[in-house]
Formats: structure tokens, sequence, C-alpha cells
């Protein structure tokens, strides 16, 4: 009996050291409340941190679950690589372009000074294919847009040009002067040259992306002409023929017609280009209306996103909740 | 000089060893229930050092600090993801794992997740409560998705007093299966829902005046930072553009 108290009491005193040792060396306190004093004040410093920084306090205010803001830098950057890449090489097919001009030729005659007739000059592209480069644009942030200046240089090229010059007479002076015509084709050139393409990006989001919608503030821009030296020569020799008493060359200056055709070539020709060009262009970073954890999809509801932009950032905030998931396959 | 005799001196000795058998038998069992450092003073140590890199970080003026693209994500929004993939369901370590139950707390420089559930000894009733303390990692942009995928990292892992004698010691096999990369059998990553396209697309233009051939343009983003307070995960990435070959300029169609 007394050996198995005394075996007891032995076990007994074994668990007890045991005990208050654990209890000892478990005591965290001291340690613990140094960690804890020490997270406290710099957690304390952090808060004050945040508060200073404005980006920080801006996206604290934010109720948005997903906020994505992107440095006006990147979209400038983005923009000039593309403009590089995508517009280095741009083809310019200038076939069955046309211009014109025209003008009415009134003289004193001894009736007094009447209409002698209209002459009108057509200027047609036969054959002119070009190549366009965009230069590295320029760029600079307004609200939710992006002003953009883009340069572009028209490489220079030949081609065939048509001329039509012709001469409408009056009525009256028609009885002595018949109307003609004059088709010809020559040699003609697009001469290096740059124009400044004047738009703006229009910065936006949608359902889960943010896009880019580039808008020209002008469409058009005049391509220069010009034609070959001999072409000029041949235009003159053809309008040197019809300068006769039938042709009321008595009247028709070939001088006034060329000077109207130089006039035409020098203004150049409207191109307009095509509305294609302006298509959307999605962001690389947007969001995702379903996600995975694990295996298992997860569908979410994006709603209310705002968006703004200002001079050095994007900023787009979603409110983003889950609306369903797939059920686990069972292990 | 009496001499003790040889028997009673054994006795002694045999004696002397149970109270030490018993100390470590009660130590022994202790250090089984109880970590020798619980998982909220191992939170705690994490969370401090990482302050004290926020608090450097704030002090520079540089506490978020992106240069290119910044994606902030709220912590409830995690927390949901999460129990939406709830309950999830794997066999670790002889164990039937099912977490049924997530929160996630963005605070302090670590993205704290807690998960809990229940570990079921396979073919039999015994079971424990089992809480999984981990750390949401933002690893990378998937290469495939181009999704920010997230992993959890376990800090520690907590299991209630099983229903039945005998079950501790599988029970600390599981906490030790969890901790060294078991997890991943049950919670493999986290996907944030936000994407970062590695091109940008621009169609080709066939008009009758105009050509433009379509194009590709690289983008080549990574997470650069990932940061962690006031709720929320602030995640900078950058891009950096391809080297591009320098480029020849083309022959002009015609002479001018």
């Amino acid at each position: 009996m007394n050996r198995a108290i005394t075996l007891a009491l032995l076990v007994a005193a074994g668990l007890g050291v045991g005990y208050v040792e654990s209890v000892i060396h478990a005591d965290e306190a001291p340690r613990r409340r140094e960690l804890q004093h020490l997270h406290d004040e710099l957690h304390g410093r952090l808060e004050a941190g945040a508060g200073r920084d404005p980006t920080v306090a801006r996206a604290l205010a934010d109720s948005g679950e997903i906020i994505i803001a992107v440095r006006a830098q990147l979209v400038e950057d983005l923009t000039t690589r593309v403009a590089a890449q995508y517009l280095q090489q741009v083809t310019l097919d200038l076939t069955s372009l046309e211009a014109q001009a025209q003008g009415t030729l009134r003289k004193h005659t001894f009736i007094g000074r009447r209409k002698i007739g209209e002459w009108a000059i057509a200027i047609v592209i036969h054959k002119l294919v070009g190549q366009i480069r965009a230069g590295p644009p320029r760029l600079s942030f307004a609200s939710n847009v992006l002003d953009v200046e883009m340069p572009l240089e028209v490489q220079p090229t030949s081609g065939q040009i048509g001329l039509r010059f012709s001469w409408d007479s009056a009525s009256m002076v028609s009885l002595v002067c018949k109307d003609f015509e004059v088709d010809m084709v020559v040699d003609g050139r697009v001469l290096r040259q740059r124009h400044l393409l004047r738009g703006q990006v229009e910065l936006a989001a949608d359902d889960d992306a943010l896009t880019a919608t580039p808008v020209l503030h002008e469409r058009s821009f005049p391509l220069k002409l010009e034609l070959a030296p001999d072409s000029w020569s041949k235009v003159e020799a053809a309008l040197a023929s019809q300068d006769s008493l039938g042709r009321c060359g008595m009247f028709l200056d070939p001088e006034n017609a060329m000077r109207g055709l130089r006039e035409l070539v020098a203004d150049g020709i409207e191109v307009r280009l095509p509305r294609s060009i302006l298509r959307p262009v999605r962001l690389p970073a947007r969001l995702e209306q379903t996600v995975k954890v694990n295996d298992r999809v997860v569908q979410l509801s994006l709603a209310g996103e705002r968006f703004h932009s200002s001079k050095n950032m994007l900023w787009s905030s979603t409110r983003v909740s889950v609306a369903s998931a797939q059920p686990q396959a069972t292990p | 000089m009496r001499t003790i005799p040889l028997k009673r001196v054994v006795r002694w000795v045999l004696l002397a060893w149970v109270p030490v058998l018993a100390f470590l038998a009660f130590r022994w069992n202790a250090r089984s229930m109880v970590p020798a450092v619980s998982v909220e003073e191992t939170v705690l140590a994490r969370q401090t050092v990482a302050l004290q890199t926020l608090v450097d970080a704030a002090d520079r003026g540089a506490l978020v600090n992106f240069a290119q693209v910044l994606v902030v994500v709220d912590q409830g929004l995690v927390r949901d993801l999460l129990r939406a993939a709830m309950p999830i369901e794997a066999l670790i370590g002889g164990f039937r794992v099912r977490l049924e139950s997530a929160e996630a707390s963005f605070d302090d420089g670590l993205a704290l997740v807690h998960l809990s559930g229940k570990a079921t000894l396979i073919e039999s009733s015994v079971s424990a409560d089992l809480r999984v303390y981990g750390g949401l990692e933002v690893v990378k942009l998937d290469p495939q998705s181009g999704r920010l995928r997230c992993e959890v990292r376990v800090f520690g892992v907590e299991a209630d007093r099983a229903n039945l004698i005998g079950i501790d010691e599988p029970l600390r096999d599981l906490a030790r299966a969890l901790s060294h990369g078991g997890l991943a059998a049950l919670l493999r990553f986290v996907e944030v829902p936000v994407r970062i396209d590695d091109h940008l697309s621009l169609p080709a233009v066939h008009s009758k005046r105009l050509r433009i051939s379509a194009a590709d343009v690289p983008i080549r983003a990574e997470v650069a930072e990932v940061k962690v307070f006031r709720g929320r995960l602030w995640v900078a990435l950058s891009e950096q553009p391809e080297v591009q070959p320098e480029s020849v300029p083309s022959a002009p169609l015609a002479r001018p």
C-alpha cells in the first residue's frame, strides 16, 4: 500500500513539475508583450504613412473591391509602341482619287462684260500607291481623354495621273467658239510630306475592360502632288493646241488654265482616312468575370464600374461580387 | 559504515525515474497539444517584420511604389471567393479533410487566410476540428490565363482534441503534412479576377484607300511588388518592352 502511494506521489510530483515547467516555459507573455508593443508602434506609423500617400488615401476612400490604376506614362509608352509597330507601314492607295477646279471666264466685249464660258480641270489618279509612316505621337492627358498629335510622313512615290481640261462656251459665244475637252495621262508623283493628325483617345471602362477609342478631329488631309517636269510641257502643249480662233483661243488664255492646274496640284488632293482605323482598343489590364479557386470556376458579377483619368493616372474601380460557383467533384 | 543493499539502490533508482518519466510524458503530451510557439505569436512576429518593411517604405514616400500598374484587391472579395469554393475536400495523410469556411484579413503586412473544417480518419468516424492559418501570396501572373494567381502558405495548423483517444498522433501527422505542402492538395491556388494580356491586338485594315497589317504588340508584365495593409492587397505590376532589333528603313516604292 505504502509502495503504491509512494509511486503515485512520485508520478504526481513528476506531472506537477512538468506542469509547472510547461506553464513557465509556455508563458509567452513577456516576449509576446514586447512583440505586441513593437507591432502596435509600427502599426501606428503605418497608419500615419498611409494617410500621407495620396494614392493610398484615394484607394481607401474607394468602395470598389478591385481598383486598377495605370500610370499615364505606361499608356503613352504603349501608344508610342503601337504607333511604331502598327503604323510603321501603312499602304495608301490613291487610285481613282479625284480633284477638280473650275472657273468662269468673263471678258469685255463690244456689248459689255460678258461670260465667255466655263473651264474645268480634273485630276484623276490612275495608279499611285504610296506608304505612310507614323512618327512618335505627342500625348497629353485630360479628363478621361488623351489628346494626341501624331505626325504622319507620306513617303514619296510615282504614278500615273490623268488630267482633263474642258471648256464650255457660253451660249452666245458658242456660235463662234466650240467646246473642247483635253484628256491626257502624265507622270506625277507624291512628294515626301508630313502631316499632323490631331485627335483624342477617349478612355472608358466598359463591362470588364479599359478601352481606348481614337477620335480624329479631321480625318482628311491634303496630299501634295507634283507633275513630272516633262508632264508640264505636255500639258502646256496640249492647251496651246486649243488656243485657236475656233476654240476661243482669242478669249481663253492657256496660262489661265495652267495657273488653275498649278494651284490645284499645289493645294493637293484631299485624302480621307477611313473610319475603320478608329476602332476601340482594349487596354491590356482588365477584369475577368470568372476565376478559378483550385479547379472550381467561380462566376463573378461586376457592377458600378467607375473610371476617371487625370493628368498622370487612369483609375478604374469596380464592385465585384460572387455570383455562383461550380460544385467541387468529390475526391 | 553501514552498507546499503544493492536491491534497495536499484529500487531507489527506479523510483527516481518514475517522476522523470511522468515529467517527460507530460511534456510530450503538452507539446503535441500546444505548439512551442502559438499560431498567434507566429502571425504577430511575421506581421511585425512585414510592418517594419511597410513603415520603411512609407518613410521613403514609397508605400505603394508603382511605376506602371497597381491592382488593389479588397479582402472581402478574396474571402467571398474562398467561401464560394467551399466545401473543399481532399484526402491527406490518412484523413478526409473538409474545409468549410474561410476568413480573410489583409492587415499589417500579411494577407491572412483562416480556413476551418474537419479532419476525419478514413474508414472511421473519428474526427477533429481543424483550423488552418495561412498567408496569401501573390505568386505571379498565370502565363496561360494572364490572371493574378495567389497561393496559400501555411503558418500554422490547429486541431482540437479528437473525439476519441488515439487520434492525436495521426492529427499531428496531418498538421505536419498540411504545413509542408499538403495544403496544396486542398487549396492549390486562388485567382484574382484581374487579367493582364500578354499582347495588344490590333486588327488589319483593308479599306479602299488604306491597308494596314494586323499587329500584335507584345506586353511583358510581371508582378513587381505586393504589399498588404488596411484590408487590401496592393499588387504593383511592371511592364518591360521587348527589345526590338533596330528597324531597317524600307526601300522607297519609287524614286521621288
